[in-house]
């Protein structure tokens, strides 16, 4: 009883400490939101301002972008955390340290995903979406941000103190079923069929990510304590 | 006509193209393959290995 | 059992036979392939690139199966050699990887009348190779050779989880956009004087990945060890 509850404290802790953090520095869960929305406005830029092809590119350039997004913010998950030492109390402090870690990301997720939730949202009117299926691309972004981020996390962990190429090439290829089924929800959405069975698919792979990604990123981190 | 069959062994109706630049390839990807890690042992045994009065020097 | 010593010679006593061996089957199957399999009544001649495409396709992802059963090994038991085999295994897989891509896409010129499509093989071969390229990549960048084997297996393991959910939402992804009107998937069934060079090619091509392996390996455990005594004596 005693050690629950002492794990529910390290993990209101952590999930205190990190929003907190940056709630006080507001580059942390501004940056990507800049970065996508510079993104999807470069866009139409690039292809002119042709309503009906910027409607049916809209969920590809949303999608790519968002993957892109959230890579710039996978550098940022363990790197503070790694270098002032507080990772080190995650590995002494008794506790099983792959839920600090999967807190730790939910964090993360909580400042760069939920954002970029947002940004989404204010692009889909930039790219003439219709109202029908935002609602598929909520769900859909929803799902796969939050895999997006525990994926980022292997990548950040894998290549912590190294360059953040490094973790793009990483993390991109692993990433690309997220991409596949996120922008297949909101096509299906677009030709009116249905896309329940996407989303199902999508949901999934996050829970299967949920304890698989968090074990892997939790021995990537250990490489570093050796 | 021997040297028909042979013509035509290797020309394959237009399509021996295709096929022998593949073959070339998979020869360069054999090739290249077996031949870097040999070049880069002999590498190390030249300058490890080669002399064991000479490494006192360096 | 199981040190660097052993190994290495181990290595070194079959590797001359096997090396000579595996050629001479690669030659014969080629051969037999090249030459003396019958033409394909649909596809004429350019079918033969089937004895070197589907070989080394096979190569690539059994290369990746083989990496990421190499790398639970280090993983869980610190295996010092079975990091060093996953090591090794990367390159070479990534090149057949590589070698099916070209070659595919060389097949589909005369075939299909384009050199590539977005097939949903195609697309998942191309993801397999940028997930060699991760892992080549990871080992590349860390310095410490034994946690760059242990992050390469971790990233093997991860990989070979996500290849199945890979295949299947490409899969999905080429239904639902049915650009492409042909399928590879149904191949025609084949005769056995044209199934059995393939089955010869496929046994070769195996046999040449694991002498481009066991060499690679050889260097590997040089580099790690060149500074101990029994490296020392075994080319002095």
């Amino acid at each position: 009883m005693n050690n629950r509850s002492n794990l529910t404290q390290w993990m209101l802790l952590i999930l205190k400490k990190d929003l907190l953090l940056s709630y006080r520095r507001a580059a942390t869960y501004m940056t990507p939101l800049i970065f996508f929305l510079i993104v999807v406005t470069l866009f139409p830029l690039a292809l002119g301002p042709d309503k009906s092809l910027l409607s049916t590119l809209s969920p590809a350039i949303i999608w790519v972008t968002a993957l892109l997004a959230s890579l710039l913010a996978v550098e940022s998950i363990f790197q503070e955390d790694y270098r002032d030492g507080t990772l080190d109390y995650f590995f002494i402090s008794g506790e099983p340290i792959f839920i600090l870690i999967f807190i730790k990301v939910l964090g993360h997720w909580m400042v760069t995903g939920v954002p970029l939730l947002i940004a989404a949202l204010l692009s889909s009117l930039i790219l003439f979406m219709s109202k029908d299926i935002i609602i598929s691309l909520f769900i859909s972004l929803f799902l796969g941000s939050f895999s997006l981020s525990l994926l980022g996390a292997l990548g950040g962990a894998l290549s912590l103190g190294r360059s953040a190429i490094l973790s793009a090439i990483i993390v991109l290829p692993l990433s690309v079923p997220i991409l596949l089924l996120g922008s297949a929800t909101v096509f299906s959405a677009i030709n009116y069929s249905d896309y329940s069975v996407y989303l199902f698919y999508m949901g999934a792979i996050l829970s299967l990510a949920i304890p698989g990604l968090s074990l892997a990123t939790v021995e990537a981190i250990k490489l570093n304590y050796e | 006509m021997n040297n028909l069959t042979l013509y035509n062994l290797l020309f394959m109706d237009g399509q021996g193209l295709f096929v022998w630049s593949v073959f070339v390839v998979l020869l360069f990807v054999l090739i290249w393959n077996l031949y870097i890690p040999y070049k880069k042992l002999q590498k190390i045994i030249s300058t490890d290995f080669s002399d064991i009065s000479e490494r006192g020097k360096n | 059992m199981g040190s660097s010593p052993s190994i290495f010679r181990f290595i070194s006593t079959i590797f001359p036979w096997l090396f000579f061996f595996s050629i001479l089957f690669l030659m014969g199957s080629l051969f037999w392939g090249l030459f003396l399999a019958p033409t394909d009544y649909k596809q004429g001649d350019a079918y033969r690139i089937i004895f070197i495409h589907v070989p080394s396709a096979i190569l690539g992802q059994s290369g990746y199966i083989f990496m990421a059963v190499f790398g639970f090994i280090c993983l869980v038991w610190r295996v010092k050699v079975a990091g060093m085999i996953v090591r090794s295994i990367a390159p070479v897989g990534a090149s057949f990887t590589l070698l099916a891509l070209v070659s595919g896409s060389i097949w589909g010129k005369p075939t299909w009348g384009t050199w590539w499509v977005w097939d949903a093989r195609l697309t998942s071969t191309l993801i397999l190779f940028f997930l060699y390229i991760a892992i080549i990549s990871l080992f590349s960048v860390i310095e410490s050779k034994q946690k760059a084997d242990r992050a390469g297996s971790i990233l093997a393991l991860v990989g070979v989880a996500i290849i199945p959910i890979i295949k299947k939402s490409v899969d999905w992804w080429q239904t639902l956009h049915q650009s492409s009107t042909f399928s590879l998937s149904s191949s025609p069934s084949m005769t056995a004087d044209m199934y059995l060079p393939l089955l010869s090619c496929v046994l070769a091509f195996y046999l040449i990945f694991l002498v481009i392996v066991l060499s690679r390996m050889k260097l590997e455990i040089v580099q790690r060890e060149r500074s101990t005594n029994w490296v020392k004596d075994f080319y002095s």
